[in-house]
């Protein structure tokens, strides 16, 4: 073994000085780290590799409100084994009467071709009059095994119990419920104008070039309106979802691996300061500063890969052990191998802070001159030189530009850290002015106030350190939890005020009078909206056609799927016109369309380009008339494309609508009687929509909070840390003031005003910047309304001042008992 | 006349900052020849400790030559002034200064070691065997007794064969008798490697034992 390491070793062996807080805060924050980057990752590759078993095949065709024609149909069964299922929505209504929303699909012979159906406890594959239904709806509606219930016109009973939609993830708005295909036909519920969506599966061999055979079959039917979904495209909305989500919880975890730093860097300091006598007698018999630093690098280098090792074999443990609480929300469950890349990742980030936090003490400490042996004052440092900064900050500027530049959205990355960057700039600089002010202050009160308030600015105090690392993630709390608060407020009130009780879909053109009239008998006080509503998919953008375009833009989602389409007279309530100009009442010209400026502005369209959208297998190419601003809030009906009159009327459409009656008005006999009357009517209620949002944003905003809270775990460590290693310090102040004849009490009462001077001026710039932030997520990002929870919002620092006061003051407390006589001694 | 081991020429040196910057060393010549044991004695803060340490290139001299081995190490670096003491200079001071962590016998060697000898563990222990420690190869410094302590400070000094050994009043911490049997090894082992002494001590009797005894008062030679 190489001589200095053997040194190194050696020095291990009176323990690690200093080095057990660098230890515990790299192996914390890397854990952390790797666990959110593990997690994403086996998310993600558990969608990658299963995407033939989500699709139900390699190679997916869909089409809006029709089936194949023949000469389809011959094109698809050419091309391989097919399945074909249709999907629509309906009320599935219970023997008792109650109603439900659910996603009815009706499968043929050959559904599914891949992946297995778990068809439940006894429950088998429905046929004829037979049902499956979601375990959402049975629970909701009381249902069991054998029970009959109602889709459309005709009864099925219930053959199974299912637990998701097969290859769906747990955030669906309607539960699924399964028949076949002759059950399909006999609930009377695929009409012309329907909203149904048809999918052909195929199964094809593996030399096959999906997207080739996809675009061909496109081409090849181009005013057919179809879609190609491939098996490396299924789950695409949930691997967007899991990685936006990861990108935040990345961000959180790094504030903590940055909090976790300057802890390393207090421990990495009291470790050199404690190496001092060590590396003067190491140089006396010899050693130079190489030998010096690489035995010093070599200790840290040590524990910090035994941290490292450690934080990763959690983080490579969490897919399997957070894997099992998110299944249900998965369309698969998480793949529990170590995700290699993923902890590959984590661990250079280990190795880089490690590095930027150690290196200058390190630097500082192999600068030490053997000649203070001889006047043994070998603790205090020399001089820092400017030079060893370099390194550090090219190790973090590395660590960033990898953050960044692995991000799927370098910008939102980017911003992210430059926000962390931001936050540890401003809390440094309080901490110098907490320090400033302590200097200022340090001759008011008595004795024991102004002990705790020198404390602040003594030699080696680390108020700038502390500062950062309990603002840091405090900030970021609060940014939270001020974000969190507005938007489910605002979900939670204004919504509901706004919002109509219930969206009504599928409603015949020929059933319009008769769906009046009960509307009028059962809710005669309510507001009443008919819109026509058609679907199907946009297939070109500017004479290109979407199949053919390269990159498709971030924020073009009205390019994925089928497109709720309507035509209008008049501009709708809650639209605004920005650009261009709304048609005449009576327009009878060319196609014109209206269109969202947001989805206008990802496409890089203005007014007096075209869209070409497909209805039914006729694509119709429209000129955009404007673009407008639309309040989606207002939870009406609000479509990103609406098209002018004149163009739509002659294709078979259904009737959309919204009825909104006096507040606390009970829909419920309504919903029962159109059931009965109008069984192929679909109602959705608005309470559903916001329960299941509320539940999605619950879900992202308590696993940031897990995260957020483990950035502040960090900053108590780092704090409880810091007053560890400067624990000689304190006992050396408590010893004298014991000896002048000061209490325990008052030495105490000296420990909590430095502990509370600081924590509370940290509470307050975090709620400041906290607040600031999350006004600047809610009202920019979001346009919501800033209306935080101000009580719950005030309470997290408060809190948190009471934590670190406590922390800090667990952590002092052996200094407290050190007897003055025992502690004169080893003065 | 064989060359000098050291020649020290109108050495200056000054240490501390602003208010409490003190001369501590004015104009200081000496010289000590090989195999030449000399005694450095005076009054505490006369400079006697300073003198060493700038000959062990431990502090630098503000003015003056100061050479070692024939060398001018007033232009030497850090590095090289470490590399030198490791393969010429053996200090031995006061307080022992044993690296708590590592046992006599590691200690030992550790200078061997550093400078890349051949069987440092073998030699270390032939050291220690010399000062009468064999029985102690193992012990950490905490389970050693002062004047132990001391041994294996002097076999680590003496460990890689220095032209030089310097000691820094080694028997301050130490009993008289226990005092008494450092000073008679310090001499033999000095002795018998053939290396100059130098050293500082307020001790008449210890300076007693040396071919030429030098006096400092106030950072200067006198007499």
């Amino acid at each position: 073994m190489n001589q200095t390491l053997r040194i190194a070793l050696r020095d291990l062996r009176g323990g690690l000085k200093g080095l057990g807080l660098l230890w515990i805060c790299l192996a914390v924050a890397i854990a952390g780290l790797a666990s959110v980057t593990s997690l994403a990752s086996s998310v993600d590759s558990a969608i990658a590799s299963n995407g033939r078993e989500l699709l139900g095949g390699d190679l997916m065709f869909s089409v809006a409100q029709r089936e194949a024609t023949a000469d389809e149909k011959a094109a698809i069964e050419r091309l391989g084994r097919a399945s074909k299922s249709v999907t629509t929505r309906s009320m599935l209504v219970a023997p008792n009467g109650q109603t439900q929303l659910v996603e009815l699909t009706g499968v043929d012979a050959n559904w599914r071709l891949a992946g297995k159906v778990d068809w439940g406890p006894r429950g088998r594959r429905p046929t004829g009059s037979e049902v499956a239904v979601g375990r959402e709806v049975a629970e909701r509606l009381d249902l069991r095994l054998e029970q009959e219930v109602r889709l459309g016109h005709a009864a099925f009973r219930i053959v199974s119990i299912i637990d998701k939609a097969p290859g769906g993830s747990g955030f669906a708005l309607a539960p699924p419920a399964i028949v076949d295909e002759a059950g399909l036909a006999s609930s009377g519920l695929i009409q012309p104008g329907s909203i149904s969506t048809t999918s052909y599966r195929l199964l094809l061999p593996a030399n096959v070039d999906l997207d080739e055979t996809g675009k061909q079959f496109q081409r090849q039917f181009q005013n057919g309106g179809w879609r190609a979904t491939t098996r490396d495209e299924a789950g695409a909305g949930t691997r967007r979802f899991i990685d936006r989500l990861g990108q935040m919880l990345l961000l959180v975890a790094l504030s903590a691996l940055a909090i976790g730093g300057l802890g390393m860097s207090s421990a990495a300091a009291a470790f050199a300061a404690s190496r001092r006598p060590t590396i003067a007698i190491l140089k006396l018999v010899g050693a130079t500063r190489k030998t010096v630093t690489t035995m010093l690098l070599a200790e840290i280098g040590l524990i910090s890969a035994l941290a490292i090792v450690a934080g990763l074999a959690v983080g490579a443990m969490a897919p399997a052990l957070v894997g099992k609480l998110t299944e249900s929300m998965l369309p698969v469950a998480p793949d529990t191998a170590p995700q290699w890349v993923a902890l590959a990742k984590a661990g250079l980030f280990g190795v880089l802070i490690s590095f930027a936090a150690s290196w200058r003490m390190v630097g500082s400490a192999a600068e030490t001159k053997p000649a203070r042996l001889l006047r043994g004052d070998v603790g205090n440092g020399d001089p820092m030189r400017w030079r060893t900064f370099i390194l550090p900050v090219a190790a973090l500027a590395i660590a960033a530009a990898i953050a960044v530049a692995g991000a799927s959205d370098p910008w939102f990355a980017a911003t992210g850290v430059a926000a962390i960057a931001g936050l540890c700039g401003l809390f440094a600089l309080l901490g110098l002015a907490v320090r400033r002010s302590a200097r200022a202050a340090k001759h008011l009160g008595g004795p024991v106030t102004r002990l705790g308030i020198a404390a602040l600015d003594r030699p080696g105090a680390a108020t700038g350190r502390l500062a950062v690392s309990l603002g840091l993630g405090l900030t970021l709390l609060i940014t939270l939890a001020g974000t969190a608060s507005s938007i489910l407020a605002e979900i939670d009130t204004t919504i509901p005020k706004k919002a109509p009780a219930l969206f009504l879909v599928d409603i015949p053109r020929a059933e319009e009078q008769r769906f009046l009239a009960l509307a009028q008998a059962e809710l005669p006080d309510a507001e009443l909206r008919l819109v026509p509503s058609l679907r199907g998919p946009v297939t070109a953008v500017k004479g290109v056609r979407v199949t053919e375009m390269r990159d498709v833009p971030e924020g073009a989602w009205i390019l994925r799927g089928d497109r709720g389409l309507t035509f209008a007279r008049d501009l709708p309530p809650a639209n605004r016109i920005v650009a261009g100009q709304w048609w005449p009442k009576d327009y009878r010209g060319p196609p014109l369309v209206s269109i969202d400026q947001d989805a206008a502005t990802a496409l890089k369209l203005k007014v007096g380009d075209t869209l070409t959208v497909n209805v039914l297998g006729r694509p119709i190419e429209a000129r955009i008339a404007s673009l407008r601003e639309i309040d989606w809030r207002s939870m009406g009906f609000n479509f990103a494309i609406i098209f002018a009159p004149g163009t739509l009327e002659a294709a078979p459409y259904t009737l959309m609508a919204t009825i909104a009656p006096p507040s606390k008005t009970s829909t419920v006999a309504f919903e029962r009687k159109l059931a009965a009357d109008l069984p192929m009517v679909s109602a959705i209620r608005v309470s559903d929509i916001v329960t299941q949002v509320k539940t999605l944003l619950e879900s992202i905003d308590g696993a940031v909070r897990i995260a957020t809270g483990f950035a502040i775990l960090m900053g108590m460590i780092v704090l409880a840390g810091s007053v560890v290693a400067t624990r000689r310090q304190r006992a050396r102040d408590i010893v004298l003031l014991r000896l002048v004849g000061a209490t325990r009490g008052e030495v105490a009462r000296s420990q909590l005003t430095e502990f509370a001077l600081l924590s509370a001026a940290v509470a307050l710039i975090a709620l400041a910047a906290g607040t600031i932030a999350s006004w600047l997520v809610v009202v920019q990002v979001f346009e919501f309304p800033f209306s935080p929870d101000w009580e719950g919002l005030a309470l997290i620092p408060v809190g948190a001042l009471l934590l670190a006061v406590f922390a800090a003051f667990m952590a002092a407390i052996p200094a407290l008992n050190v007897r003055p006589a025992e502690g004169l001694r080893a003065l | 006349m064989s060359e000098p081991l050291i020649a020290l020429d109108g050495v200056r040196l000054t240490l501390g900052e602003g208010d409490v910057r003190t001369e501590i060393l004015r104009g200081v010549s000496l010289t000590l020849l090989r195999g030449e044991k000399v005694a450095v004695l005076g009054p505490s803060g006369s400079g006697k400790s300073s003198l060493m340490a700038v000959v062990a290139g431990l502090e630098r001299a503000d003015a003056g030559r100061v050479q070692l081995d024939g060398q001018d190490i007033g232009s030497f670096d850090e590095d090289r002034l470490a590399r030198l003491r490791g393969r010429s200079v053996g200090i031995i001071l006061q307080a022992f200064h044993l690296l708590p962590t590592m046992t006599a016998l590691e200690n030992v060697a550790v200078p061997l070691e550093l400078a890349g000898a051949s069987d440092p563990r073998g030699r270390a222990a032939f050291e220690l065997e010399a000062v009468g420690l064999s029985h102690r190869l193992s012990h950490y410094p905490a389970q050693l007794s002062g004047g132990e302590q001391q041994r294996v400070a002097i076999a680590r000094a003496t460990a890689p064969r220095p032209r030089l050994l310097l000691a820094d009043e080694p028997t301050g911490n130490l009993d008289s008798a226990t005092g008494a049997a450092i000073i008679d090894l310090l001499f033999e082992r000095a002795g018998k490697a053939g290396a100059g002494l130098l050293v500082i001590t307020h001790d008449a009797a210890v300076a007693a034992r040396a071919d030429r005894i030098v006096r400092m008062a106030d950072g200067q030679l006198a007499g």
